[in-house]
């Protein structure tokens, strides 16, 4: 038996609609970050704003005409169900490692020397093929010296790993001279911590 | 000798523009997948292509996870992304320059679940981290959360 194409396209046409009416949820949960540190989130839809501010509340959308419903907090069975498979791909932190210098040189100071074999450590242990080596420096001397100091603190961070067998497509260098001061002095000023070279292992 | 000179700056044209753009690419790459389990994809100028862990990821790529497929993504400023099944989202926007204190990042999220971990951006910038979904949007002061979209 043959079905008219106007049958067909008729019940095509209800299932689209079906489907187009089909009910869309969302839900938002807070959590602390993994510090314990708490923030804030606002849910906005075109009817209204809900604010979440403590750890696993959670607010749903069904309908953007109205504001997300009132936040209530959400049971740790109920997360895991939901957000198991999330949590399983979630990556490492990134590991940082912060290292040392000699006033106006590339030289790391003693102690700082001894971080790099813990970096390449990590670098093993996570396998990691996305290290960020980020060059900084003091106050001291101008902002231009200062650039290029960063920078070649950064580029000898990145030669000892080299040496040390990382693959150099591996690592991203970048300076900030003294634009980015740990902690803040006036200009001119000699900070031991300042002087110093970050190493991100992802 | 002009026939030389023709093929010489046609091979030039050809391939001159991907020498150029060497550093282009490293500047483009906003972040890379950290994880990956089962079949993903990326989208990246209207091209889909297989996603591969280590794989580097740019604003606009359009991220998809298959049925059983989970990813872990990060990016340049440390924000986490945990991508579970049946997931879609791309980062429409990314600027990470500390040093010029220019920072910004809007996440638009289609379907699926996720876990974002804010990174130094949303950190310094809350007010210009931005997320979106086809029914809310967020305002995040730098912290942890999840979605789920149906």
């Amino acid at each position: 038996m043959k079905i008219p194409i106007r049958c067909f396209a008729a019940a095509s046409l209800a299932l689209l609609l079906v489907l187009a009416c089909a009910e869309k949820q969302a839900m938002f949960v807070l959590l602390p970050d993994l510090d314990g540190n708490i923030g804030t989130m606002e849910v906005i839809t075109e009817g209204g704003t809900q604010v979440l501010s403590g750890a696993e509340e959670a607010v749903s959308v069904t309908d953007t005409e109205l504001p997300p419903t009132a936040p209530t907090l959400i049971s740790p069975v109920e997360l895991l169900k939901t957000f198991k498979a999330v949590w399983m791909a979630r990556p490492d932190e990134p590991v940082h490692f912060l290292l040392y210098f000699r006033p106006g040189t590339s030289d790391l100071t003693g102690d700082s020397l001894g971080l790099i074999g813990p970096a390449l450590a990590s670098i093993a242990e996570k396998q990691s093929r996305n290290i960020s080596v980020i060059g900084h420096a003091d106050t001291q001397g101008s902002k231009q010296t200062n650039a290029a100091l960063s920078l070649k603190r950064a580029e000898r961070i990145k030669a000892l790993l080299v040496d040390r067998g990382i693959n150099e497509s591996y690592i991203d260098v970048t300076s900030h001279g003294e634009e980015d001061l740990l902690i803040k002095t006036g200009d001119g000023v000699p900070e031991p911590l300042n002087r110093r070279v970050e190493i991100v292992v992802r | 000798m002009t026939y030389l000179l023709r093929f010489f700056l046609l091979a030039l044209w050809v391939w001159g523009p991907g020498v150029v753009r060497a550093d282009d690419v490293s500047e483009k790459e906003i972040g890379f997948i950290k994880t990956l389990e089962g079949p993903a994809t990326i989208e990246r100028d209207k091209k889909k292509m297989p996603a591969s862990s280590g794989q580097h990821i740019r604003v606009n790529d359009i991220i998809r996870t298959g049925k059983s497929a989970t990813m872990g993504i990060v990016l340049k400023d440390n924000t986490i992304l945990s991508v579970g099944p049946k997931s879609e989202l791309a980062i429409d926007e990314y600027v990470y320059a500390p040093k010029d204190q220019k920072l910004s990042m809007l996440t638009r999220m289609v379907r699926g679940t996720l876990e974002y971990i804010s990174g130094t951006i949303g950190k310094l910038a809350p007010q210009s981290t931005r997320f979106e979904t086809p029914m809310a949007i967020l305002g995040i002061r730098g912290t942890r959360f999840l979605v789920k979209i149906d």
